[in-house]
């Protein structure tokens, strides 16, 4: 097979994740109680590829290039990274993408500065770039194009983009610019270091391809873009569009067609599918819903927002509608959800629109009532908070450790992500220095708690169903139900301990 | 240098970069060209980074010509 433009990643990318996404978060964490081989052998297992090397699934972003590049009548595949070496000497260029090269993004830097111990993601992809073949395309001349949401990590880590002689970085929605690259690499012309896609250069909807094979446990996008514009948020910058249904369908058949039957719709905010700005409206939600469970076996949702939850619920009742749609084939739905913050002076300052359309001033009792609705509707949320903001003081910090107390009683996890400035990354070892005390040491711990306390029960109840079609989850249901069991002896003891300290002190 | 609504910008050192900063937001597009031998790419990405990350609403490409300017440019001439 000739292939001019090799495109893949390292192997924590380069997974299904045994078919359940979630595991793919602990990728981000260094091994925790069990060796990093039992690890990686959880979160990142090789994917079946056919004889070309080609894996059966791979991730969206890529798939997207290849498509792109396909189209455009460029001999470009993903290739997975054991089996590059075999194009090593006939290519003319390797593209990689990742959600993390480097570990800095959340949660890999959270579990960094908590453990002190650097995450299997970045020792993946640093293993991949240091790897013979790479090492051999190096030494043959290949260009190296860097892309992904991660692409501006490489600007915080710029001896590496001479190491490993990177030859241009793309930061943004690559589809448009990565042909004008493609076609500079194959007529020998010079090609930039660094392109920012600006929103000139961002694919319309026509543009977008459809993808050529399947994608990681059949994720789709079914919009780009956020009108919330919060302020930590990168996504923000990008224009906001809707894919057409018909577009998204054929996605999902392009998944079936290679034998996976799920689908993950992916968005920013699911129920703002065909939204008016941040106001959902059912007809686009409900139809998306039918077209796409007519067809696979069961659907996820990346993410949603807990505003929209709440209006859509109480104006309309189109989570139960949505959910009633969904139960025919599946008990539940699994999704990520930005608290961010308890404070309402931060959640007035930094996402002033999160709360849209309610008052930013109600914040925390939208939080309350969307898990609410969430719990009634058996949608378990993973949801995040971000600690560390600028301007953040200890009351704002308290603010959020009541807000979490008041989630207790909701089937959910809950994770702090630390906010962490880039300048930090001028020093290397700024996650050693990192100090955890006080409230924010508090928030931490009842995080923990929350967690541990709910999630067994969604992993035995909910989330890891065994079936003889994929034996490995017998195998990952005992391990991880071990581990967590293991992880609640250890935080109940540390906890004893130190309240012990406190009582005494 | 302009070429449509594309700025072309020339980089000697970190001097011009102050110079880029002042640029009023009018392009559409802009390109930095590095033409000084000395620089390696990480010198480029450490000179040029801050711009990079406060300047989101455009595109932004930084070449590293090493006096083949012209191969460039054939396109927008």
């Amino acid at each position: 097979m000739k292939i001019d433009f090799i495109i893949t990643t390292d192997r924590s990318m380069m997974t299904n994740h045994h078919g359940y996404e979630f595991l793919g978060f602990m990728t981000t964490s260094p091994p925790i109680g069990i060796p990093e081989s039992v690890w990686n052998w959880i979160s990142m297992p090789r994917p079946k590829v056919d004889e070309y090397g080609r894996p059966v699934e791979a991730p969206y972003g890529l798939r997207k290039i290849e498509a792109s590049l396909q189209d455009a009548g460029y001999d470009a595949y993903v290739i997975d990274p054991d089996y590059i070496d075999r194009y090593i000497d006939s290519s003319k260029a390797i593209l990689i993408g990742h959600h993390d090269y480097f570990a800095l993004g959340p949660p890999s830097s959270e579990w960094w500065i908590i453990t002190g111990r650097e995450p299997v993601n970045s020792k993946s992809f640093r293993r991949f770039m240091n790897s013979k073949a790479m090492v051999k395309a190096r030494e043959n001349g290949l260009k190296f194009i860097i892309g992904g949401p991660a692409a501006w990590q490489w600007l915080w880590r710029p001896e590496l983009i001479d190491l490993w002689k990177i030859d241009t970085i793309i930061d943004g929605e690559a589809e448009k610019v990565i042909i004008d690259i493609a076609d500079r690499i194959l007529n020998n012309e010079p090609i930039p270091l660094y392109i920012y896609v600006g929103v000139d250069n961002v694919p319309s909807i026509d543009e977008i391809p459809i993808i050529k094979h399947a994608s990681v446990n059949g994720l789709v996008e079914i919009m780009r873009g956020c009108p919330r514009k919060c302020r930590f948020c990168s996504v923000m910058l990008r224009p906001l569009r809707y894919i057409p249904i018909e577009k998204i369908i054929k996605e999902i058949e392009v998944n079936l067609a290679y034998g996976v039957n799920g689908a993950i719709l992916h968005s920013e905010d699911v129920f703002l599918y065909g939204a008016d700005g941040v106001i959902p409206r059912p007809e686009p939600i409900l139809k998306l819903h039918k077209e796409v469970m007519e067809r696979v076996d069961s659907i996820a949702w990346s993410h949603v927002s807990l505003a929209a939850i709440k209006y859509s619920e109480e104006k309309y009742r189109l989570v139960s509608k949505v959910m009633d749609i969904i139960y025919d084939k599946q008990d539940y739905i699994g999704v990520e959800v930005g608290i961010e913050t308890g404070s309402r002076k931060l959640a007035k300052k930094i996402m002033p629109a999160k709360a849209a359309p309610y008052n930013p001033d109600l914040w925390p009792d939208i939080v309350i009532d969307a898990f609410r609705i969430m719990s009634e509707n058996n949608i378990i949320p993973a949801s995040t908070l971000i600690v560390g903001l600028p301007g953040e003081d200890e009351e704002d910090i308290i603010e959020t450790i009541e807000l979490v107390e008041r989630l207790r009683e909701y089937p959910s996890l809950i994770v702090p992500m630390y906010f962490v400035p880039m300048g930090y990354f001028k020093d290397r070892s700024w996650y050693l220095k990192e100090k955890i005390e006080g409230p924010l040491r508090e928030l931490g711990e009842i995080c923990l708690k929350h967690d541990l306390y709910w999630a067994e029960k969604i992993l035995t109840k909910y989330y890891i169903k065994t079936s003889l079609k994929n034996p490995s989850s017998y195998i990952l249901k005992i391990l991880l139900r071990l581990l967590l069991r293991m992880y609640r002896t250890i935080i109940s003891v540390k906890t004893e301990a130190h309240e012990e300290i406190h009582v005494y002190a | 240098m302009e070429y449509g609504s594309k700025l072309v910008f020339h980089v000697k050192g970190p001097d011009d970069v102050c110079k880029l900063k002042s640029f009023q937001i009018k392009y559409r597009a802009i390109d930095i060209i590095i033409d000084n031998p000395r620089f390696s790419k990480r010198d480029v990405i450490e000179m040029l980074r801050d711009y990079v990350l406060t300047n989101h609403f455009r595109t932004i490409k930084i070449w590293v010509v090493r006096g083949d300017e012209d191969r460039l440019y054939n396109n927008y001439r």
